[in-house]
């Protein structure tokens, strides 16, 4: 994606927003383990991601932590931050082209 | 007292005298107090102890509440969306559960009584609402401070807002919305802000009450009971029977922080989709198949048909509400 036509939607733990045209969502923010894509562990703050059409059906649902990227319906994401904390709602930033 | 629960008893107008667990908050937590709601309805009902029926014309004499500031925070990054006409249509075709989609606030306790009246008392959400014809709605409201209105029952207040709403690419609610691009989730949300939220969508934007939501939709006092409080049969007939009945319910999924050191508790929770501190229309119940079957306010991402076993596990508080007339009934 060219730097230039990139945008930043911030979305609070539990919320939802329409993002070029598909609704996004994100909930269950928590600390979790992964694996690189180079076999290494990882661990930190993840997000459920849910995309679903306008409709609701469901199109993509992944645990992600911050640096991953996904495609739903030829749509570019990446997840830049995922805050998680105690007692309160985290939030999650996506970065994404231009509406 | 829960921390969720401590916290939410600072929001909204005061309810003294109502049961605490009433106040367990959902979605939650931040919630800024929200000043003197007593001088604040007095002010805007101008004092008249009468309220007017939405339906008539009064209606349209209840002063045009200002547009509550749309900007919210979502961690350090603020959004500011500005109001704009977003639709004209306040019903399509009456209220359905499938005309409400929570949006860009963590709203879903207010969201998820809105859907769980809607599926089952769709004429009282035709009835909430009146179309001035003037780009402007009346929304009926009910207020529960005792200073107003003796104990479960809610003072009946209207609010005069109107159409447009905020909205980020200039079409489309950026709040409270309807698939089916109806008005009347966003305008009792816009009233709802107005009324409970100081005027701010940022004061939803941090969780609350849903027996508060629902009582001020119903203009009753909702109640509420914790499942553990119950067994398993004694749980699977009363949902039933209040479903039955024509009751909305809505379940609390579980607090986050009980989540957080169990690995089994969050791998189940994403198996079957059920995120934690998030509020859900209780949609069916199979009382002899032992099944939950539950719709989450954003209008997708609904979980899997949970077994009793399962929804115990991951869900923690049921909220009812109390409609004043009976199923089927004027």
């Amino acid at each position: 994606m060219p730097t230039a036509l990139l945008a930043r939607t911030p979305l609070t733990e539990t919320t939802i927003d329409t993002i070029l045209g598909l609704r996004v969502g994100v909930g269950s923010l928590w600390d979790a383990d992964w694996t690189n894509p180079d076999g290494t562990p990882g661990h930190g703050p993840t997000a459920m991601v849910a995309v679903a059409d306008e409709s609701g059906a469901s199109l993509f649902r992944k645990r992600l932590h911050a640096g991953e990227a996904f495609v739903v319906e030829g749509r570019e994401f990446r997840v830049v931050e995922v805050v998680v904390l105690d007692s309160a709602l985290g939030h999650v930033v996506l970065e994404h082209s231009h509406p | 007292m829960p921390v969720a629960a401590e916290r939410a008893s600072k929001q909204g107008p005061s309810q003294e005298g109502q049961k605490k667990s009433n106040d367990h908050a959902v979605g939650t937590t931040q919630a800024p107090l929200t000043g003197s709601w007593v001088a604040y309805l007095k002010g805007l009902v101008g004092g008249d102890k009468k309220a007017p029926n939405v339906g008539d014309d009064s209606a349209k004499k209840t002063p045009l509440s200002k547009d509550p500031k749309a900007s919210t925070r979502h961690g350090n990054e603020v959004v500011e969306p500005k109001y704009a006409d977003v639709g004209k249509q306040v019903y399509k075709d009456g209220a359905a559960l499938g005309d409400v989609n929570q949006g860009y606030l963590a709203n879903c306790y207010l969201v998820a009584a809105m859907g769980a009246i809607a599926m089952q008392r769709p004429d009282l959400v035709e009835s909430m609402i009146k179309d001035n014809g003037d780009g402007t709605a009346t929304v009926m409201l009910y207020t529960h401070d005792q200073a107003l209105a003796p104990p479960g029952e809610g003072k009946a207040t209207p609010v005069r807002v109107s159409l447009k709403m905020p909205s980020t690419d200039g079409k489309n609610p950026v709040y409270a919305k309807s698939p089916t691009r109806e008005l009347w989730p966003s305008l009792i949300e816009k009233a709802y802000v107005v009324l409970y939220k100081g005027g701010d969508y940022q004061g939803a934007n941090s969780g609350g009450s849903t027996t508060e939501a629902m009582s001020a939709m119903l203009g009753t006092q909702s109640t509420d009971f914790a499942l553990a409080s119950k067994s398993d049969d004694d749980l699977l007939t009363t949902l039933s029977g209040l479903l039955k009945s024509g009751k909305p319910v809505a379940a609390a999924s579980l607090d986050k922080d009980d989540l957080k050191k169990d690995a089994a508790l969050r791998a189940l929770a994403d198996e079957r989709q059920v995120y934690p501190w998030h509020a859900y229309v209780v949609k069916r119940v199979d009382a002899k198949a032992g099944v939950v079957e539950l719709h989450n306010p954003w209008g997708s991402s609904h979980p899997s048909p949970l077994s009793l076993a399962d929804f115990r596990k991951l869900y923690q508080w049921v909220y009812v509400g109390n409609p004043k007339s009976p199923k089927g009934t004027p």
